[in-house]
């Protein structure tokens, strides 16, 4: 019998090889403009892909067919799972999902090469180096430390598996791994074109087009994945909220931010040439958020209530983050005092001899100088490892360099910048052109941006504020409350500015046009919010007027952040959804009259055409009108009452908001898995006058014990159930019961707009698919002729490039 | 033509100013900003404790915390039919710290485990808790047989890291800690 796992370990082994073969072919090949090498170069890079995608079915085929002499598989599942839970394995530990990276990373890989076989050829072997030198240290990393394809060698391998966590049983939780995990590595690809456009100085933003859709389908994972994320939490922990702003939860989240604002900031360079360096920025960034991510997750230095994937890689991983760190900031550092991402057109010649001396001329000790403290920072950094203590778990010293390499982030480009503009300022260049007014397009994209860092700085410090507080003053642990404060004000100035974003012109608004675009939306957003104020809905007037804000104990700076506000912000946030709705909507209407007057369609095939036609604008208006929904649910946890219920015989009732939950008995279910206790409610719409009105639907919670066949699970679970309303969902969890006494203790929440969130995201997703989806797959016939067309004729055809003749030869 | 460029004159210094008014608005903003934040980050949060610590330190009373330490054995107390507990955590010295709690106790609580209790102090040093975390050894083994954990030690794998359980509570709607 063939030992497939020694297969996948082969692969794993052999992948390396031909990762850092391909990766040194493009080097050298680049270097010598030597065409046969790089070809074989991107063969290899197909190979590798081969390898990985095969190494894959490899793993999963050995969980489907329950090959248990894989310790992984023995670790992570059993006999009693149904095949989607299997699937689902696959990345429920360490060595999967590492796994999981690689072949995501293969797959991209192995796009990247297609998609650019005959455009980009002067960068792409620089591309193809960072891509495959991340993949090499991600097989590493397995090959070394957590190989999925380790058997058992001495022991005997066990009959039946342990087991995948019964928390971790959850449709939700099969995507939300993988989704974050694909979009933490699909932002590789921008990383990589990124790098290659610094080394290879473009200041065009052709690197930035080729890798739009990429970062674009990288937030798109990242978002998807964690609203799966809230789902899960939502449905699986039972505490009736979706977001706690745990480090895990976080870890996600900040690349996600960085992100959202490089998808905004990329337009102004697209529109006005600006922005050069942040755009560099943010992508390195956020590629350096995403390991950072990773780090957090699985190094378990910050304590999470549910890190399920902690191990002991965090060593490699702060490795990882501080060359990441040095190599990024010290390339960003060296174009920008260059000069080659100084403002302008994209044609300008860099011709600056002062900058030039920085690095050729006398001056040129200056980069030896930094080249050796770089040196340095590496032979400082590698003794100590030697601290890693033995439980492989990681101490301060570890901790303080990647506080050090994140204080760089900072630090770095701020100095290179400032030292840049001194240098035009004495050299009397001006940096062509800037930012004219904040009361433009690009005004708000550039507040946007900033309000977006802020947060990530914000959420950053709430994350690993726990040590540095511990350093500096008394240990503090910085929990949701503390969050909230500042990230409840900071979303609905976002908000805002996503309302006023479509209305403000590039360049300049004139009084007059602030006017015109700005009555409508206000006014509309106004008597909606009235409306919904004086209607008491969701008990807001009610709310805010029992509110009891403290003005006088409260420091006026600090007084947006005092947590009475939350009827407040209800009411904002409202305004600001109904602002961002009209606009948004109003922007498809406009565009479509407007086609339609002026073509002479009919006004649903002007709708279909123009939005078809710019997917990616239209896409990212149905992105915001998914935010809208999004933060509906917000508000609503803002809004939310949530009663301790306790129930001492059967036909008792209490009351929730406006709802009347009448108890009527328990029930029992038994399956091989677990037994399953359910206390039975109906629930009944409470009239105005208190009396009951009519039935809604049964609700029931139980609690849930897993015995089965793997006695080593064995626990208690609390299941929720919930009923879906409009206007905000029944919740509740069964907190404990004693059938023999026909009593039972519920947490009973009402959630309003839950609905409104999920529907928003499921907007939102559409929205990102719908930005993405390519513009000419159609015809293929077509597009073959209009590629040919396009290499013979001369005008507009980019200039054929002799690395693409090469591979003619 | 020198009319045209005293204008041109005018207009830059005019811009000039302009930016110059922006930089310093901007940085009014960001200082600001910033000693606002770092004021959140001082006084914000839940102070995170050892029992010891929290029994010598003076803590203001609307100040939340989160103590550290083992519930005293002997010490849990519980009326029949209401939600509400009392217990005592005590640290390495025999200092012990009164708990009062009002809400569903997490499953793996018992006498002489280990647990991390958020809340606040009253005036007579009993800490009056919004929420009882009880940290159980092996949550995500789910109470390994000692056969297996020294079959998976010897097989290099590491049993998991203690997690925490929390009892039936919310990480939103504290208006404890908000700035």
């Amino acid at each position: 019998m063939i030992d497939t796992n020694a297969i996948g370990s082969f692969l794993l082994h052999a992948g390396i090889v031909v990762a850092v073969f391909a990766a040194l072919a493009s080097i050298v090949g680049k270097r010598r403009e030597d065409g046969r090498l790089l070809i074989a170069g991107e063969r290899a890079g197909y190979a590798l892909t081969g390898m990985i995608v095969c190494a894959s079915f490899l793993l999963a085929n050995a969980f489907i067919t329950h090959d248990y002499a894989n310790k992984y598989v023995a670790r992570y599942s059993d006999n009693n799972m149904p095949w989607y839970y299997l699937i689902s394995a696959f990345w429920g530990g360490q060595a999967g999902s590492l796994m999981f990276w690689s072949l995501v990373l293969g797959v991209c890989t192995g796009i990247v090469i297609y998609q650019n076989r005959e455009k980009n050829r002067d960068i792409l072997p620089t591309v193809l180096t960072v891509l495959l030198g991340m993949q090499a240290f991600f097989l590493m990393l397995m090959v070394i430390e957590a190989n999925p394809f380790e058997r058992f060698l001495i022991n005997e391998p066990p009959i039946n598996g342990r087991g995948l966590e019964p928390l971790l049983q959850n449709p939700a939780m099969t995507f939300h791994p993988p989704s974050i995990l694909s979009g933490y590595v699909w932002f590789t690809v921008p990383f990589a074109f990124a790098v290659a456009a610094l080394i290879h100085k473009r200041r065009d933003d052709a690197w930035i087009k080729t890798t739009r859709g990429y970062a674009v389908i990288s937030w798109g994972l990242l978002s998807v994945g964690n609203l799966f994320g809230g789902m899960w939490a939502y449905q699986e922990l039972g505490w009736g909220g979706f977001w706690g702003w745990d480090p895990v939860e976080n870890a996600s989240f900040m690349p996600w931010i960085v992100a959202t604002a490089y998808l905004h900031s990329v337009m102004i360079q697209e529109r006005r040439g600006l922005l050069r360096t942040w755009n560099f920025f943010l992508v390195l960034f956020t590629f350096f958020l995403t390991i950072f991510g990773t780090f957090l997750t699985r190094s378990g230095l910050i304590d999470s209530v549910h890190t399920f994937a902690q191990s002991d890689v965090g060593v490699y991983f702060v490795v990882l983050l501080v060359g990441l760190t040095i190599f990024s900031l010290m390339l960003l550092a060296w174009r920008v005092l260059d000069g080659s991402l100084r403002g302008g057109r994209d044609d300008q010649t860099v011709d600056d001899p002062q900058a030039k001396a920085l690095f050729t001329g006398p001056g040129k000790w200056k980069g030896w100088t930094i080249a050796f403290l770089c040196s340095i920072a590496a032979i400082v950094f590698w003794p100590m490892m030697a601290f890693v203590r033995a439980d492989g778990s990681l101490p301060m010293d570890l901790f303080v360099v990647v506080l050090l390499s994140l204080f760089a982030w900072i630090v770095g480009p701020a100095l290179a910048v400032a030292v840049r503009w001194r240098m035009d300022a004495k050299a009397g260049l001006t940096d062509g052109g800037g930012v004219d007014s904040l009361a433009s397009r690009e005004g708000v994209f550039l507040l946007n941006n900033l309000l977006l860092l802020g947060l990530v700085g914000v959420v950053m410090f709430g994350t690993i504020g726990e040590k540095i507080s511990a350093f500096l003053w008394q240990e503090t642990k910085y929990t949701a409350p503390w969050f909230n404060a500042w990230m409840v004000p900071g979303g609905l100035a976002l908000l805002f500015l996503m309302g006023v974003g479509p209305l403000i012109p590039w360049r300049k608004m004139t009084r007059k046009s602030f006017v015109r675009n700005f009555l409508a939306p206000t006014l509309v957003a106004t008597v909606a919010t009235a409306i919904i104020y004086f209607g008491d809905v969701y008990h807001l007037k009610t709310h805010i007027a029992n509110t009891d804000i403290p003005y006088g104990e409260v420091p006026l700076g600090r007084l947006p952040l005092v947590a009475e506000l939350t009827g407040v912000y209800a009411l904002l946030g409202f305004w600001g959804v109904f602002f961002v709705l009209y606009t948004m909507v109003w922007e498809f209407v406009r565009g479509a009259s407007v086609r339609a007057r002026s073509t002479g369609e009919g006004w649903v095939t002007a709708l279909t055409k123009l939005v078809t036609k710019q997917k990616r604008r239209y896409g990212g208006y149905l992105t915001h009108i998914g935010f809208a929904g999004l933060f509906l649910g917000f508000i609503g946890t803002g809004l939310k009452t949530e009663q301790d219920l306790t129930f001492n015989a059967i036909g008792e009732s209490h009351v929730l908001e406006d709802k009347e939950l009448e108890f009527t008995g328990f029930e029992m279910i038994e399956n091989r898995e677990y037994s399953e206790w359910f206390a039975k409610f109906k629930v009944y719409q409470r009239n105005d006058d208190g009396s009951r009105g009519e039935f809604i639907a049964e609700l029931w919670p139980s609690r849930r014990n897993y015995h089965g066949a793997n006695v080593k699970m064995s626990r208690v679970t609390s299941e929720k159930d919930e009923i879906f309303l409009w206007k905000g969902n029944v919740y509740a969890t069964l907190i404990a019961m004693k059938p023999r006494f026909n009593q039972a203790e519920i947490m009973a929440h009402y959630n309003p707009m839950i609905l409104h969130m999920w529907i928003g995201g499921a907007i939102l997703l559409f929205g990102v698919i719908f930005a993405v989806w390519p513009e000419q797959a159609k015809y293929p016939v077509f597009a073959a002729a209009r590629r040919r067309r396009r290499k013979s004729s001369p005008a507009g055809a980019p200039a054929p490039q002799p690395l693409a003749r090469a591979r003619l030869d | 033509m020198s009319e045209q460029t005293d204008e041109q004159k005018q207009q830059a210094a005019r811009r000039e100013m302009f930016k110059r008014a922006r930089l310093v608005i901007g940085l009014v903003v960001v200082v600001g900003l910033f000693y606002v934040f770092m004021g959140s980050a001082t006084q914000g949060g839940q102070w995170f404790m050892e029992v010891d610590e929290a029994v010598a330190a003076t803590i203001p009373p609307d100040r939340p915390i989160r103590v550290k330490g083992d519930v005293a054995a002997g010490s849990y107390r519980t009326t029949e039919g209401t939600t509400l507990h009392r217990f005592a955590i005590i640290g390495k010295t025999e200092a012990a710290m009164p708990v009062l709690y009002d809400g569903a106790m997490p499953d793996v609580f018992a006498e002489g485990r280990e647990v991390v209790v958020e809340g606040m102090l009253k005036a007579d040093g009993t800490l009056v808790a919004t929420e009882v975390i009880a940290k159980c050894p092996s949550k995500y083994e789910g109470g390994l047989s000692p056969e297996a954990r020294q079959q998976l030690e010897a097989t290099g794998q590491k049993p998991g890291q203690p997690h925490g359980e929390k009892s039936g509570q919310k990480p939103y709607g504290d208006s404890a800690g908000g700035y």
